[in-house]
This record gives C-alpha cells, sequence and structure tokens, in this order.
C-alpha cells in the first residue's frame, strides 16, 4: 500500500508540471496550425512533388530535365533579366537614396519619395505592364509622339517591349523604389562625424568615398542589390500581363507548366523548376542576411 | 608642429535670428588649454567648428600661427579633432584608425608612429581592435590619438568626455590634460561641465549668447567672476540681499568688497558661495537651520535668516550640532562678491 | 564671404534637383500617360465613378474590384487575428520559441508567391471541398503572403514599448493575461497593429501571381483580362487603384511620423 501511494503523488506533480509547461503552447496552436497548413505543406508539395514520379515513386527524372536546352536558357534568361535590373536599379536607387539622405530628414520631400517609393516596390505587376504599355506600348504617349514629332518608330526592328529589353526597362520601375528603400536606412547610418573626422585628418572628398564611406557602404549595397536580384527573379505578375506568347523566363515556364492540361509529368516539372527558383532565392537571401550582419555592426 | 598661437577675429555667425557667434574675439597662446565653457547654445561648439573650417562664419578671421586660415577648407587646415561619439571609423582597427591620417600625407613610417601613439594613450594592446570591440572611453583615447598622430597644429575636442560615464570621465580629463601638458600641442577645449573645465584649462573662457563673457584662469574664472552670470554658472552661488556702499555691499550684517566697484549705491543682490558662509550652533542666531545633506566630506547646510534662503557648504564634523530647527549664527568670509544685474 | 562648406552645400543641391528631375520625369512619365491613354476615349472616367453603369458594362471588373476590397478586409484581419496576439504571447510567455516565428514569418520572402502557388493547388482542392470555391478563399493564402511585413511591424512595435516590464507591472497589479494583452499592450501598439493592416490591404490590392493561377478573380486578374478587351478602361482602373495605394502608404507614413515626433520632445 506504502509503495503504491509514494509512486502515484510523483506521478501526479510530474502531470501537473507537465501540463504547466505546456499551457502557454497552446496559445500559439492556432498560428503554427494555419502557417503548416498554408505554408509548410505547399512547400513540401513543391520540394517532394520536384523528386515524384509518374508512377509515384522517387525519381531524378525531372530535375535532370532541368537542364534540358529551354528551360536552361529560361533560367539563364532570367537571371540575366534580374542581374542587370539589379544592378541598374541598384545604382540608380543608390543615387536616389543619397539625394533623399542630404535632404531634410523630416521634411516633405524625404516623406512624399519614401511613401511613393514604398507604393511602387509593392504594387508592380498587372498595373505597371498597363502603365508602360499606355507609354511606349504599340499605341503608347511616348510611341505615337515620337512617331508624330520625331519620326521615330520605336519597333522598326520588332516589338522588344515584350521581350527581355522591355522586361528589364518595366522591372527598373519597381528596382529602383526598392533599392531607396533598402539602402536608405544603411546611408542614414552613416554619421556626419566620420566625414568632418576624415576632413580634418587632411583627406579629401575622394580620399572619404574611397577610404570611409566606400568600404563602410559597400557590404549594404551590396546586400541590397542581391535582395533586387531576389526580387526580380521571383516576379511574375509584370512578366505574365506583358508577355502573352511564349515564356522566356523562369516563372512564365511555371506557368506554362501548371496551365498546360497535357501530362501529369508535366505537373511535377513545374514543381522541380519551382524547387529550382527556391534554391536561387535562398542562397541569395542567405548572402543578403550575411552582408546585413555586417552593415548592422557599423552602421547600425 | 607644434605650439602655435591661434587667434579668433571678429567672428560672427547667425542662424537666422540667432547669434550662434556675436562678434567673437579669442586668442589661444601657443602650448596652452583653452576650455570653452558655456550652457547648451552658447556659441563654443559654433567657435570650435569655425575654427576646425567645417562651418563657415558669416564675418571674421581665423589666423593659426599668424597666417590667416579664414578661406581654407577643413582638410588642408592642420588641426586634429576628437568628436563627443562616433569619432572612430567603424570599419578600421585601432591602429588603422590611428594610422588613416598618417597615410594620407604618405607617411613611410605610419605604422611605428601609430604603436607610438598608441602607447602615449595608454592602449599599447589594443591596436588590433575594433571600435565596437572597446569601451567608449578607449575609443576616445584612440580618437586623440588619432588626432595627435598628425601632428597637428591645434587640438580640438569637442565635449570628447560628454558621452562617458562620471568615473571613466575623470580618468580621462587627467589623461588628457597629462599628455596635452607633455606634446605641447595648443588646444581648444569645449565642455559643458565646469568642474571638467576647471580641472583641466590653463584658461577657462565663459560663453553666452555667442560672446565671451570671462576668459581667464580657473581661479580667477571661480574667485572672480567678471559677471552675475559667470558667478551663476560656475559653482553655486547664494542670492542675498544687501545694500551697497561705494566699493562694498553690506549682506547679513557684513560689509564684502565688491569684484566690480562701481555700483550704484543702494539695494543690491550679492552673489555668495556656499563655501564663504560658515554656520555655527548659537541660541541666539538669527538663522534657523531647514535641511542638512550629508555630501561626504563636506554637508550642505540651508538655513533661513528671517525671509532668505542661505545655502553654506561645512565640514562634515559640523552636521550633529546642525540638526534642522536649530538656531545658528551665519557669517560670511569678507572675499569679493559679485552683483545680480 | 563664399566658404568652403557654402560652396559644397550648393554642388549637393544642384545634384539633388538634377537627380530627382531625371529620376521624376522617368517615374511620372508612365503616369501620364496613363491618364493621357484613359482620357482618349471621353467616356472612361465618368463610366468608372458611376457603379451601377459599371457592374452593368463590365461586371467582371465590378466582381474583381468587390472581391479585392473583400479580400483585402479580411486579409487584414486574419492577419490581426492570428498574429497579434502570437507576437505578443511569444514575446511575453515563450521567449525561446521567437526565432522559429521569426523565421516561419519571414520564409514567405524566400518562397515567391509562384513557387507558392504551385504547392497550393492541392491544399486548395481541400478548401473548395470544404469553403467552396468562391475568390473569398483567397484570403488564406494572402495572409501567408503578408506574414513577412506585418511580422515586422508588429515585432518592431513590441520591441519599442519592452512588452516584458509592461506585462510585469501589470500581473503585479493583479490583471491576468487576458487584460494584459487587450488593455495593457494592445493600445501601445496601435500604429504598428495599423501599419500592419495597411502594409496588408496594399499588398492584397496589388496581388495577381495566386489569384490568376488558381483560377480566381480580383481585382489585378480582372483588369488584367479587361485590357484584352478595352484597354482604356482597364488603364483608367488601374491608375485609379495605384493612386489609391499611394495615398494609403503616405497616410501611413504620416501616421508613423506623427509617432515619432511624440517620442522625442523637439
Amino acid at each position: 500500500m506504502a509503495e503504491v501511494a509514494t509512486t502515484a503523488v510523483p506521478q501526479r506533480v510530474a502531470g501537473r508540471l507537465r501540463l504547466r509547461g505546456a499551457a502557454p503552447l497552446a496559445g500559439t496552436v492556432p498560428f503554427f496550425a494555419y502557417v503548416a497548413i498554408f505554408l509548410v505543406i505547399p512547400t513540401l508539395v513543391v520540394v517532394i512533388g520536384a523528386f515524384a514520379g509518374d508512377d509515384g515513386g522517387l525519381t531524378f527524372a525531372n530535375v535532370k530535365a532541368l537542364t534540358s536546352g529551354y528551360i536552361m536558357d529560361a533560367f539563364g534568361r532570367s537571371i540575366l533579366l534580374s542581374a542587370v535590373s539589379a544592378l541598374v536599379g541598384a545604382v540608380l536607387g543608390a543615387l536616389l537614396a543619397y539625394v533623399l539622405v542630404t535632404a531634410k530628414p523630416r521634411g516633405l520631400l524625404r516623406r512624399v519619395v519614401t511613401a511613393a517609393a514604398g507604393v511602387l516596390a509593392q504594387f508592380g505587376g498587372v498595373t505597371l505592364a498597363f502603365a508602360f504599355l499606355a507609354t511606349i506600348g504599340l499605341s503608347g504617349f511616348v510611341t505615337v509622339w515620337l512617331k508624330d514629332h520625331l519620326n521615330v518608330d520605336l519597333y522598326a526592328n520588332g516589338v522588344w517591349l515584350f521581350e527581355l529589353p522591355g522586361l528589364i526597362l518595366v522591372y527598373t520601375y519597381f528596382q529602383i523604389p526598392l533599392m531607396v528603400i533598402v539602402f536608405l536606412p544603411a546611408l542614414d547610418g552613416i554619421r556626419p562625424q566620420w566625414r568632418e573626422a576624415a576632413e580634418s585628418l587632411g583627406g579629401t572628398t575622394w580620399q572619404y568615398w574611397t577610404k570611409v564611406a566606400g568600404p563602410l557602404l559597400a557590404p549594404a549595397f551590396l546586400g541590397s542589390a542581391l535582395l533586387l536580384f531576389a526580387n526580380s527573379f521571383s516576379a511574375y505578375a509584370t512578366a505574365a500581363a506583358l508577355v502573352s506568347q511564349g515564356s522566356p523566363i523562369i516563372p512564365l515556364q511555371i506557368r506554362g507548366a501548371l496551365t498546360s492540361e497535357v501530362v501529369l509529368g508535366q505537373q511535377n516539372l513545374g514543381k522541380a523548376m519551382a524547387l529550382g527558383m527556391v534554391v536561387v532565392v535562398a542562397v541569395v537571401m542567405g548572402l543578403y542576411s550575411l552582408l546585413e550582419r555586417r552593415t548592422a555592426k557599423w552602421l547600425a | 608642429m607644434t605650439g602655435v598661437a591661434v587667434h579668433l577675429k571678429g567672428l560672427r555667425r547667425t542662424f537666422g535670428t540667432v547669434h550662434a557667434l556675436d562678434n567673437l574675439d579669442l586668442s589661444i597662446e601657443d602650448g596652452e588649454l583653452i576650455c570653452l565653457l558655456g550652457p547648451s547654445g552658447c556659441g563654443k561648439t559654433t567657435a570650435l567648428r569655425v575654427l576646425a573650417g567645417l562651418e563657415d562664419a558669416d564675418d571674421g578671421q581665423v589666423l593659426v600661427g599668424g597666417k590667416d586660415v579664414t578661406a581654407l577648407p577643413a582638410n588642408k587646415r592642420d588641426m586634429g579633432m576628437v568628436f563627443q561619439a562616433y569619432s572612430l571609423f567603424p570599419h578600421l582597427t585601432a591602429v588603422e584608425n590611428i594610422e588613416f591620417g598618417l597615410k594620407l600625407r604618405g607617411r613611410r613610417r605610419a605604422p611605428g608612429r601609430a604603436a607610438d601613439m598608441l602607447e602615449l594613450v595608454g592602449l599599447g594592446q589594443f591596436g588590433a581592435r575594433y571600435p565596437h570591440q572597446m569601451s567608449g572611453g578607449q575609443q576616445q583615447r584612440v580618437a586623440l590619438a588619432r588626432a595627435l598622430a598628425i601632428e597637428p597644429a591645434v587640438l580640438l575636442l569637442d565635449e570628447p568626455l560628454s558621452a562617458l560615464d562620471a568615473k571613466v570621465r575623470v580618468q580621462l580629463r587627467d589623461e588628457i590634460k597629462r599628455i596635452q601638458s607633455s606634446v605641447g600641442t595648443t588646444t581648444l577645449f569645449v565642455t559643458h561641465d565646469q568642474e571638467e573645465a576647471l580641472a583641466v584649462a590653463d584658461r577657462v573662457g565663459v560663453m553666452r549668447a555667442g560672446k565671451l563673457e570671462q576668459l581667464a584662469s580657473p581661479a580667477d574664472v571661480y574667485q572672480k567672476p567678471a559677471s552675475a552670470f559667470v558667478a551663476d554658472f560656475v559653482g553655486l552661488s547664494n542670492r542675498l540681499p544687501g545694500s551697497v556702499d561705494g566699493a562694498s555691499i553690506s549682506v547679513l550684517g557684513t560689509t564684502l568688497p565688491l569684484v566690480s566697484p562701481g555700483a550704484a549705491n543702494g539695494d543690491a543682490t550679492a552673489l555668495v558661495r556656499p563655501e564663504a558662509v560658515s554656520v555655527e550652533a548659537d541660541p541666539e542666531g538669527a538663522g534657523r537651520v531647514l535641511t542638512c545633506s550629508f555630501l561626504g566630506p563636506t554637508s550642505r547646510v540651508t538655513v533661513t535668516v528671517g525671509e532668505t534662503l542661505v545655502i553654506a557648504q561645512v565640514a562634515s564634523g559640523l552636521i550633529p550640532s546642525l540638526a534642522p530647527g536649530t538656531a545658528v549664527c551665519v557669517k560670511l568670509a569678507p572675499v569679493p562678491v559679485a552683483l545680480d544685474m | 564671404m563664399a566658404g568652403v562648406n557654402a560652396r559644397r552645400a550648393r554642388k549637393q543641391r544642384v545634384l539633388r534637383w538634377a537627380v530627382l528631375v531625371v529620376l521624376g520625369v522617368f517615374f511620372l512619365l508612365p503616369l501620364a500617360a496613363m491618364v493621357e491613354f484613359s482620357t482618349r476615349d471621353a467616356q472612361t472616367w465618368p463610366l468608372l465613378v458611376n457603379w451601377p453603369k459599371l457592374s452593368g458594362t463590365y461586371p467582371d471588373l465590378a466582381d474583381g474590384i468587390v472581391a479585392s476590397l473583400e479580400q483585402a478586409g479580411l486579409t487584414a484581419l486574419l492577419m490581426l487575428v492570428l498574429l497579434v496576439p502570437t507576437a505578443i504571447w511569444v514575446r511575453l510567455r515563450l521567449p525561446r520559441l521567437r526565432r522559429l516565428i521569426e523565421f516561419l514569418c519571414l520564409l514567405p520572402l524566400t518562397i515567391p508567391a509562384i513557387v507558392l502557388v504551385v504547392g497550393l493547388a492541392p491544399v486548395y482542392a481541400w478548401v473548395v471541398y470544404f469553403l467552396g470555391g468562391s475568390s473569398l478563399t483567397l484570403v488564406f493564402a494572402y495572409t501567408i503572403l503578408v506574414l513577412p511585413y506585418a511580422y515586422r511591424s508588429i515585432d518592431a512595435g513590441l520591441a519599442a514599448i519592452d512588452v516584458k516590464t509592461l506585462a510585469e507591472a501589470a500581473r503585479s497589479l493583479g490583471s491576468g493575461w487576458t487584460t494584459v494583452i487587450v488593455r495593457v499592450v494592445l493600445p501601445n501598439i496601435r500604429s504598428a497593429v495599423l501599419s500592419a493592416a495597411f502594409l496588408s490591404v496594399a499588398l492584397v490590392l496589388g496581388e495577381f501571381t495566386i489569384a490568376s493561377l488558381l483560377n480566381r478573380t480580383n481585382l489585378q486578374v480582372s483588369i488584367e483580362l479587361l485590357g484584352k478587351s478595352s484597354a482604356g478602361m482597364s488603364v483608367a482602373v488601374s491608375l485609379t487603384a495605384l493612386l489609391l495605394a499611394f495615398v494609403l502608404l503616405l497616410l501611413l507614413s504620416l501616421l508613423a511620423d506623427r509617432r515619432k515626433s511624440i517620442k522625442e520632445p523637439a
């Protein structure tokens, strides 16, 4: 009897303790359940589906198919589009951010431009595509003006707006604002004392930029450029609205795979392409976060 | 190049309606350490920055070693500067920071000289550390080493200790004084802490609203304040009513000489230092103890004499006899006093 | 006397205006073109502001607009209900879970919408089975999309007010956890919550990828479809949506400014 009593009590106490430790967790169950269903499961569907064969077994055929000509070309074009738009966006965006940082911190200019940047960075997609169609589309404002006033036919050598050059131009429209948003905090972190110290030690403006501000901003600039790259690589809506025929870039290839009703195998190929995209973006974002940490150490 | 004289002549700088510098004249002798002291907005930092070339005066001249440098940009003036915060370049080590100015001038002995300067400020082992790995006090020492490494004509210190802990502040200000004396560079030190100014300076310049109220040795500024503002800003002052007669004023029964005689006869307010007030328990005394605060080596006693409140600084040994409510006799030492305008 | 510093300030000003003018033209030109394009047919704008006539002439567009507005509102709501209590709860009681929550909330940044939609198809098959195929069910996916931005905003708000101390003070005065959350923490993170809501609305109004590839309707999808038949009207609607979003985000930044100015007494 005594033995039963002594073992019963610790069990009950332990049970109560365990319950107390678990109770707060219950408050997070809705969140985790939701994220599991609508984020984790879709991610797993893509990752697992990329290696799923037509028969349901494991296969590398889909991933291997990624290396086939037209898909590799699409990856290549996606990377080219992302790299060029990121570079142009980074340089021009950094310039605009520099202009903002030299203006009054609470002034109207900075607030309006920052708000505009916030909108334009987020709200790409269809709206942007139509805006460019209205500007330099076949019957756009600028196209018509050039033809009427300067006798210049923008599309004498083909309609480039719906191909890579056009996409690069349109993507820049949201890359520049995104650069402003992402790079501005780093510029704010540059203390005026550093410039003044460099000057009092005898440095010229050029020496200040090459020996102090340049090295300090380099990680932030690079990181922001990488973020722009990832953003451009992942973009779908703008290209979808502009390009109705053909699929020059990977996101449009995925569209093709999803909307094609041909074979189930195509579906899994779409998943493999999606996995490829995730890998590229994940690598880029990983590098970005490493650079962010360096920036935070110096310019926080 | 150490030990040059600096002259600021008739500097004027206006921001809208505010006179940051109002016809300021200041001369620093070679090798001297002058402290500019004053409340925020008095123009002391503006004066330093105009001397550095980081700001332009609307009018006036800046002469360094006899040469007019007013039109010279900051990077051509031979000056070393230490800032209140963010002095060091965060992406360079301590040694690289110190070498910065030397490398710009193409000095090949840069590493050796940098190491020497690091030793001078007592941080010989810290060469490879980055600013974020150092404490505030250590960063300011490296900043000082960096400024002195280029052997500047003038050393400029813009409230270098204001962002540091109290104890570090006291340690570092003695260090700065020691280093400045040994190197002998003409120095301008800006601060709002009067104790700091009195401890460090060869001469103290008290500023108000863009003008220099008094430029004198720390002892003179404290004991012979040129104006009520100086007397009030540097140290504590009692405001005691009295009446002026010729070159002295009669306060609480004592006749005290005036620092600046020539005031009109009649009622006036004298500024008396707490340590010039002595308090003694006296059952027939005119005063009553109000409060008593133990401050360590000395104590502060507030006494009411009629309608007047007097603050006295007494030796802590007297405290037991000065409990609140005790009748006391208040006496004033016969040192010269200034008048409250 | 022309000071060196005054000269540098002037050079900066010249550069500022040069850059602003050039980039300003680049960014305003498409907007101006949209105005010009949409007014080529004098009927476009009057029709747009006349709701009954609009829904009669372009029923799909009207459906899309209504759907987007409902989606935006519901997403903001779902995001708030899901994220705010969780963020507060984790900060107060489960600090060790913070890294995991942060990772999950920032994960959508690494998973592009185009990839997410590939994996969402089977999940949505179940959603349709339980809740039908209406466009409103997109709200579930949208809440995931807004997670990174909403979480960053709310987390920043919580970090700024030192939740732990507030909660401890409230608890020591005798409040239960619900009171702590509702009456102590929430009022203090009002602007962070509002900004998270604003960001969610802006994002949902601009979303196209998931709606289009899951064959549902929203504002952007209907604009795209409309573009094929009536270019002028589609441009007019795009412009309106863009301007609305701009006003929204401008209000948001003014809100953030006001909070900052309260914290820093001049």
